[in-house]
C-alpha cells in the first residue's frame, strides 16, 4: 500500500469507519512505517479515550519537560507555515500532514494515559491535563479543517462526516461548514454540510449563514433542501430571499411550488 | 438557398510521458455530452464533435461564410493532473476522451448532455445540470449530482473506506455494486420507491433534535439506513421524484 493511500485511511482507522480486514492492513503498514503496536493502539483508541475517560488525577511527579515537549509538538503542528493551508490546488501540500496530525493526537493521548498511570492527581494536574484535552480537540479540529480544503471530494465528504460526530465543534468549524456550504464546487458537499448544519441550528450564526446561502445555491436539490429546512426551523428571514428566489424565471417548477408554500407558512 | 456548414469533429492527441501511471482529469463541457472511456495506454484522445450542422446562407454570387476553427480544444498536462479546456463558441459539442484506465476524473456537462464513464479505475466526480450520468465498469469510488438527469453506476470493484453520494432531484438512481460490499446506506426518495436484492440489515433511526421559535425539538431522522455485509462507509442516495434500486453485480 502507498503512503498516501495510508495518509487517506488513517482518519476511517481512527473513527472506526474501516472493515477488520482493511484494518489489518493499515495496522499492518503502519508497524512497516516504524509506529509500535501500542503506538498504533492508541492512535486507534484516542477519538474514544477523550469523550469516555473523565479528567483523571495525576502526579506532582509527572515530568514537566516531556508535556513541555508535547505542547511543543502541537504548536507546531497548528501553527505550520500559513500558506500550506492556503493553496488548495498545490498537491505537494498534502503529503503527510493528516498522519503528523494524527500522530499529533497519538502523542498527546500517550501523554494522558501516562498521567493516569503515574497516579492521582492535584489540581494543578488536573489543570494541565483539561488543557491538554482542550489541544488534542483543536488538533482534532486541525486535521478536519485540513481535509476540508483537500481536492477530493471523497476526503470532503469524510471531513464533513467527521464535523457531524464532534461534540462541541466550535465557530471555527461551523464557519467552515457555512463556508463549504456557500462555495464548496461540489453539489452533493455543499448538500452534506447543509445536513450535517442542522445540528447546530440554535446558533444564530448558523440561521443567518443558512439563509444568506439560498441566494448562493443554484443547484434545485439544494435549493429545496434549505427551503424544508428553513421551514422547519420557522426562520422568518427567510422570507425576503425566497421572494428574491421568486423573482428568477430560471427556477425549477417544483423548487417554485415549494417556496411558494413556504412563504405562505412563514408569514 | 441554405446549405449544410463544415461541422467536423476535431481531435487533440495528447501523448503523456512512459512513466505516467496514473492521474486525474478535470473537464467542464459548457454545452454537451461528455463520454470518457479508459484504456491500456499512453495517449490520451480527446475528439470534439459538434451535434448540429450549422445552415448557411448562399448570398447572390453563390458564395456562403465558412467559419474559422470554430471549436478549440487544449489540455494542460501538469505531473499527473490534466486539465481539459474547450472553446466552443456557443454550440453543442459532444466529447469523447480516451485516456488510460487508471484516473480519477472530475467532469461536468452544463448543459445540454449526459456524462458517461466506462472502463475506468479511480474516483469519479460528475455532475450534469441537465441530463444523465452512467458509469459503467468502474472500480473506485464516485460521487455524482445530476439535477434532472437518472443516475446509474455499475461498479465492478469498490474502494474499501470510501463514502459515496449519489443525489439527483428529479431522476432515479441505479447503483450494481459487487455483492460482498461493505457500506452503510443511506437512502431517501420523496416519492418514488426503494429497492434492492441485497439482504440490508435496517439501522435504528437517529433523533434529530432543532431549535423551532426558541424551542428544542426532537423528531427522527428522514434517511432510511441500512448496513450490507456488516458495514461500512456511508453510500448515500437521495432524489426527490425518483425511484431508487441498488442491485448485486
Amino acid at each position: 500500500m502507498k503512503k498516501h493511500d495510508i495518509e487517506k485511511r488513517l482518519s476511517d482507522l481512527i473513527y472506526g469507519n474501516l472493515s477488520p480486514d482493511e484494518e489489518k492492513k493499515i495496522y499492518k503498514e503502519l508497524v512497516k512505517l516504524g509506529m509500535t503496536e501500542q503506538e498504533i493502539r492508541l492512535l486507534i483508541s484516542s477519538d474514544h479515550i477523550l469523550d469516555e475517560i473523565p479528567v483523571p488525577g495525576t502526579s506532582d511527579e509527572m515530568d514537566k519537560r516531556f508535556y513541555t515537549m508535547l505542547e511543543d509538538e502541537g504548536k507546531k503542528i497548528l501553527l505550520g507555515s500559513p500558506d500550506r493551508l492556503e493553496r488548495r490546488g498545490d498537491m505537494r501540500m498534502f503529503k503527510w500532514p493528516l498522519l503528523r496530525v494524527a500522530a499529533g493526537i497519538a502523542l498527546f493521548v500517550m501523554g494522558f494515559l501516562t498521567a493516569i498511570w503515574l497516579g492521582r492527581g492535584t489540581q494543578n494536574s488536573i489543570d494541565q491535563m483539561a488543557q491538554l484535552s482542550g489541544e488534542v480537540k483543536q488538533l482534532k479540529v486541525t486535521l478536519v479543517m485540513s481535509m476540508i480544503r483537500q481536492n477530493s471530494p471523497v476526503e470532503r465528504i469524510k471531513a464533513v462526516n467527521m464535523i457531524s460526530n464532534l461534540d462541541d465543534p466550535g465557530s471555527q468549524v461551523i464557519n467552515s461548514l457555512i463556508n463549504v456550504l456557500d462555495h464548496d464546487s461540489n453539489d452533493n458537499v455543499r448538500l452534506l454540510a447543509l445536513d450535517a448544519l442542522i445540528k447546530y441550528s440554535g446558533s444564530p450564526q448558523v440561521r443567518d449563514g443558512l439563509v444568506s446561502s439560498l441566494s448562493l445555491q443554484t443547484s434545485p436539490l439544494i435549493q429545496m433542501r434549505l427551503t424544508e429546512i428553513l421551514v422547519a426551523l420557522r426562520e422568518k428571514k427567510a422570507v425576503p430571499e425566497f421572494k428574491k428566489m421568486l423573482d428568477n424565471e430560471n427556477l425549477n417548477y417544483s423548487v417554485r411550488g415549494k417556496i411558494n408554500n413556504a412563504v405562505v407558512v412563514l408569514l | 438557398m441554405t446549405l449544410n456548414g463544415i461541422c467536423q469533429p476535431e481531435q487533440l492527441v495528447v501523448n503523456l510521458p512512459a512513466s505516467f501511471k496514473s492521474g486525474h482529469l478535470t473537464f467542464e463541457n459548457p454545452k454537451g455530452s461528455v463520454k470518457v472511456t479508459g484504456y491500456d495506454g499512453n495517449v490520451i484522445l480527446i475528439t470534439g464533435t459538434p451535434r448540429y450542422n450549422d445552415k448557411m446562407e448562399e448570398d447572390k454570387a453563390g458564395m456562403h461564410r465558412i467559419g474559422m476553427n470554430e471549436l478549440d480544444i487544449t489540455a494542460e498536462v501538469n505531473g499527473s493532473n490534466i486539465l481539459v479546456l474547450c472553446r466552443t463558441t456557443g454550440k453543442t459539442v459532444d466529447f469523447d476522451i480516451k485516456l488510460p484506465r487508471d484516473c480519477s476524473l472530475k467532469l461536468k456537462s452544463l448543459d445540454n448532455g449526459d456524462v458517461e464513464v466506462i472502463n475506468v479505475n479511480g474516483e469519479i466526480e460528475a455532475e450534469d445540470n441537465y441530463g444523465d450520468i452512467k458509469l459503467d465498469n468502474i472500480a473506485g469510488s464516485a460521487v455524482l449530482s445530476s439535477a434532472s438527469g437518472d443516475i446509474t453506476v455499475v461498479f465492478r470493484k469498490v474502494t474499501a473506506g470510501s463514502p459515496m453520494m449519489f443525489t439527483t432531484f428529479e431522476g432515479s438512481i441505479s447503483l450494481t455494486l459487487p455483492d460482498d460490499v461493505q457500506a452503510l446506506f443511506k437512502m431517501q426518495s420523496e416519492t418514488g420507491d426503494i429497492m434492492s436484492d441485497f439482504n440490508i440489515i435496517p439501522v435504528k433511526r437517529q433523533s434529530v433534535v432543532k431549535d423551532i421559535d426558541n424551542k428544542k425539538v426532537w423528531s427522527l431522522e428522514d434517511w432510511m439506513t441500512g448496513t450490507v455485509n456488516g458495514g461500512g462507509p456511508e453510500y448515500i442516495m437521495r432524489t426527490y421524484s425518483g425511484k431508487i434500486s441498488i442491485k448485486k453485480r
